[in-house]
Parts: C-alpha cells; sequence; structure tokens
C-alpha cells in the first residue's frame, strides 16, 4: 500500500458524506444560550450570595442553583477538602465538593502569550491538595505545556510536555509525561527540574495513547497498564507474561493495598502484601476509579455506573446514576470524594452536546449534577 | 462580565460569515476522524461554539483555521479518550462494517475505512492530518501538541497497522 493509496483512501471515505448544510442560525441561537445561562447563573449566584448574608451560608449550599455562579475575577478560593477543580469554556474552576461558590483561578484568555485563545483543560490536585496541574493548549503557537498552580491558582511551575496526558507522583512530590512518545517519559518536581527521563527501550511496546501511571510506593511508572519501569534504572517488568499473558492491564487502588489484574471477561483482585485472592469479578472489563481506602472501585459497563465492593466481588449497579440523567449517558468516572462516599461521574448527550459532571452516593442514591457545561473535573482528595 | 458574554449582531454576522466559509472543511476532518456524520456535525459546532466567545480576542484573522481545525482535533479525541465510550462506539461500528461485500475492492474499502476507525485516537489524527489535510510533520506536531518525532512514531504504527488489512496486502 503506497502513500497515494491512502490519499485516495481517504479522499473517497471525505466525500462518502457530502458536508452538510451547516447553517449559522441555529450555532448563534445556542451561542447566546450559552452566554445566556452564564449571565443568568451569574445572577442566580449574585442573588445567592445576598441571600446568604440573611440566612446563613451552610443552609444556603444545600440549596444552591446546579450550576455555580462564575466569579470572572481570580481571588483567593477557600480550598475545602473535597474541592472540585473542573474546566470550563477554557479556563479552571475552583468550588466546593457540590459546584458552589465557584472561583475562576486561571482565566486562558489572559495568556497574553497566546492571544487569548489558549485553553487550560484537564485539571488534576495532587494526592496531598496541595498543587493543581492542568494542560495549557495554545493553537497558534508549539505551547505544549503543564501548567502546575497552587489552590488559588499562583502558577508555581510550567512543565513541557509531548501530548496526551501526565500523573501525579503519589507523594504529590513528581509529575510524569511523555517526553517523546511511545519512546521516553520525563519525571519533573514541582519546582519544575527533571528529575528523570526514562528511555522505554525496544522491550517495551507502548500501543495505546495512555498517560503514564505511577506504582503506588512511586518507585516505577506503569506504562500502558501492564510495564513497571523503575525510575532507578533497573530492568523493565511486564506483566502477563506466562499464565498471565491474557491480562488486559492492571491498575493499584490509591493506598497501594489491592491490584486488580483486568482479563478480557473477568477482574482478579490481590492483596498486594501476601499475594493472595480477594475476590473476582465477573462481567466487568475495567477498574475506573478506586476509592480512597481501596475497599471499593467504580466500573462503567453496558452504560451503567457500577459499584463494586473489593472484599466479596460484589457488584452493586447505580441505576440512579443513568435515570437521573433524563436520556442522557454516562461518559467516564471522576473518582471519589475523600470520604470515600459519593462518586463524580461524567454526562452528556453526545459529543459536543449538552455535558455535565455529576455526583451519586456510593449506595446508589442521591444523584445531582455538580457543574453543568464541562465532563473534565477532579475532587480534592484531601 | 455580561459585557463580555453577549454575543451582539456585528459579531453574530461575523461568526456567520466565517462558519459558512470553513464549516464544510471542518466537517470533513472531523468525519474522517470519527467516521459518524452525526458526531462529525456535533463537533464542528462545538469547534466554533467555543471561538465564539473569543472571537474579539483573535488579533491574527489567518489563525482561525488552525485554530478550529485543532479544537475538531481536540474534540475527537476528547471523545475517543473515554475509553468506554470510544469500546462501545467501535464494537457498534466494526458489526456494522462486518459485512460481507463481494466486490473487492469495496471488501478492501471496508476494511480499511473499519481499521482507521479502530486505531488509537492520536494515530489515526496523524494519519488524517499527513494524508489528507497534507500537513507537514511539524504542522501536526504543533497540532497533536507532541514533537515531530512522535508524529513519525504515530503514522509509521498506523501505517502498519493499515498494512496488515488482508483485502490491501494482497
Amino acid at each position: 500500500m503506497t502513500d497515494q493509496d491512502v490519499r485516495d483512501f481517504l479522499e473517497r471515505m471525505a466525500v462518502e458524506e457530502p458536508a452538510p448544510f451547516l447553517d449559522p442560525a441555529p450555532l448563534t441561537r445556542r451561542a447566546r444560550r450559552r452566554a445566556a445561562r452564564t449571565v443568568v447563573f451569574g445572577a442566580l449566584g449574585a442573588a445567592a450570595a445576598i441571600a446568604a448574608l440573611f440566612v446563613g451560608v451552610s443552609e444556603l449550599r444545600e440549596a444552591s442553583p446546579t450550576v455555580p455562579a462564575i466569579d470572572p475575577t481570580p481571588t483567593p478560593a477557600a480550598v475545602a477538602s473535597g474541592a472540585i477543580a473542573y474546566s470550563l469554556d477554557g479556563d479552571i474552576y475552583v468550588a466546593d465538593p457540590e459546584g458552589s461558590n465557584a472561583v475562576r483561578i486561571a482565566d486562558s484568555t489572559t495568556d497574553a502569550r497566546c492571544e487569548g485563545i489558549s485553553e487550560y483543560s484537564m485539571p488534576s490536585w495532587s494526592p496531598d491538595g496541595t498543587h493543581l496541574a492542568f494542560q495549557r493548549d495554545c493553537p497558534t503557537s508549539d505551547q505544549t505545556d503543564v501548567v502546575i498552580t497552587d489552590p488559588q491558582g499562583n502558577i508555581v511551575t510550567e512543565v513541557p510536555r509531548d501530548g496526551w496526558g501526565f500523573s501525579w507522583s503519589p507523594d504529590s512530590t513528581r509529575i510524569a509525561v511523555w517526553e517523546t512518545w511511545p519512546e521516553t517519559v520525563d519525571v519533573y518536581g514541582v519546582d519544575g527540574e527533571r528529575e528523570e527521563s526514562l528511555a522505554l527501550g525496544p522491550d517495551v511496546k507502548v500501543h495505546n495513547d495512555a498517560s503514564p501511571m505511577w506504582m503506588p510506593d512511586g518507585s516505577a511508572l506503569l506504562m500502558d497498564g501492564v510495564y513497571e519501569i523503575p525510575l532507578d534504572g533497573g530492568s523493565p517488568h511486564e506483566w502477563g507474561v506466562g499464565l498471565l499473558r491474557r491480562l488486559e492491564q492492571v491498575t493499584y487502588s490509591a493506598d497501594g493495598t489491592r491490584v486488580a489484574l483486568i482479563k478480557r471477561n473477568s477482574i482478579d483482585i490481590l492483596d498486594v502484601a501476601d499475594g493472595t485472592s480477594v475476590s473476582t469479578v465477573a462481567g466487568l472489563t475495567d477498574v475506573d476509579v478506586w476509592s480512597p481506602d481501596g475497599d471499593r472501585f467504580a466500573s462503567l459497563a453496558h452504560g451503567e455506573l457500577n459499584v463494586v465492593d473489593v472484599a466479596s466481588g460484589t457488584v452493586t449497579v447505580l441505576t440512579e446514576a443513568r435515570t437521573a440523567l433524563n436520556g442522557a449517558k454516562i461518559l467516564g468516572v471522576r473518582g471519589f470524594s475523600p470520604r470515600g462516599d459519593r462518586i463524580l461521574y461524567e454526562a452528556g448527550d453526545g459529543v459536543g452536546g449538552a455535558t455535565a459532571l455529576w455526583s451519586i452516593g456510593v449506595h446508589g442514591s442521591g444523584a445531582r449534577i455538580v457543574v453543568a457545561g464541562t465532563t473534565q473535573g477532579d475532587w480534592r482528595s484531601r | 462580565m455580561v459585557a463580555d458574554m453577549e454575543v451582539d449582531e456585528g459579531r453574530a454576522d461575523r461568526m456567520a460569515e466565517i462558519y459558512e466559509r470553513s464549516a464544510p472543511g471542518g466537517f470533513r476532518l472531523a468525519y474522517l476522524l470519527t467516521g459518524d456524520r452525526a458526531i462529525a456535525e456535533d463537533l464542528v459546532q462545538e469547534a466554533f461554539l467555543r471561538f465564539v466567545g473569543r472571537l474579539h480576542y483573535l488579533r491574527d484573522p489567518e489563525a482561525f483555521d488552525g485554530y478550529i481545525r485543532r479544537t475538531i482535533v481536540n474534540l475527537s479525541n476528547d471523545a475517543f479518550r473515554r475509553r468506554a465510550m470510544e469500546r462501545a462506539y467501535l464494537e457498534r461500528r466494526t458489526a456494522e462494517l462486518r459485512e460481507d461485500h463481494t466486490d473487492r475492492d469495496v471488501a478492501a474499502y471496508q476494511s480499511m475505512r473499519a481499521a482507521l476507525l479502530t486505531l488509537p485516537p492520536r494515530q489515526r489524527a496523524a494519519i488524517v492530518l499527513r494524508y489528507y489535510e497534507d500537513l507537514h510533520e511539524s504542522q501536526i506536531a504543533d497540532l497533536l501538541r507532541c514533537r515531530p518525532a512522535t508524529v513519525r512514531s504515530l503514522v509509521a504504527r498506523g501505517l502498519e497497522a493499515l498494512r496488515q488489512i488482508p483485502e490491501v496486502t494482497t
């Protein structure tokens, strides 16, 4: 197959679906609605703030509007345990755990290096909650940064990366990024100093667009869910050799006490300390997020949000997580609350359609919207 | 803030003009990246919507096409990055495309189409940007937020996967 064959194929595929008449009128209406939504919720927020003077903040938070008020002026946020960081319209916000009292901590339109059209996205708290990292994307330059800030949005450092994601070390002191996919991973300290540059070598065949992950003790990276890459320069270890060849990937609980061996049709949970089997879960093929204590994990399967009790292997389908969406779909799972009693998940009715972050209790009740207009958010773990 | 967010008539007219000029090309790119007409239309609309509030910030109008192209690629990647969504989508598409074709040419085309849509998102984007948009490695690297060497790896691996198709290699 020649390069010309590929060109011919793509040309043929492109004309297979003629471009529709893309009427600008609906677009303009959607833009107006989006602007109006922001104004309305801004007004609601102002009214709520005035009301708070009379009825008390704690009472008000229970009945606050489902979409947070947006304060365009970056001001120090009172960052509580479980505070949510999220991206919306290219900016980064921090709010109370259920979305109220939002403060824009990073305004991309003021990024002078990018003509005001840069986009900030994928906010991620460090495990200890002292720092926040997010991606900065500038369409008019080759800037490819991960920005690390304090919880108030003050920039601590910026780290170059080769696209795709990044991940915090368990001790919150380092961040791992692709230097050159799929060959080299860099590890940076929060001071911006590059501490390691790990060449993966020919035996590590990374195929997916996955971000680098960390082993629980921070001594190695876990690539593609199957390759352990020691930071001390030791030889890579591949999970799945021999009898475990059927493994899709492995994933560790946040506290490092459990490891899930994900196979094609089931998940085996092992105790890390002694390697004994804890339970086997049939019918699920993914561990999306672990609870902080490693006693549960959440898994999205067949459009439903499932919670698995690790000790027994019991799967509970949280049907309310889906039914509360009025026809929209669950798109992904973001994380557990610090106490492990609620789950943050993404919902939407299609690419580019209405999206939102929702939360629900781990026992399947109390589904509620946290932030409208985005699927990118992260609960502070402490 | 209210003034910032309002879509005044002048801006709406300018937006409509830009939309009519650039949307068809954006749609074709989105369709190649997703293989789905409805998703492609959504992607294009969302890309333009993101631009509406920022129109007045853009000093260089020439940067617009690059902005829209990048936003479409990013939105596509974001959408497919959600593995569960991608898995469901691919299962559906693979089932649709797993039809018997007596016509050898049609069979090869359908197999290649299926193979393209099962590539990891960045490999697929690199192939489309290289061979359909005819962009240079450095331009693709800029769009995908990676290094030129990474683009070479993405294109090489994508082509390697496409070449595994029996109908194409025989």
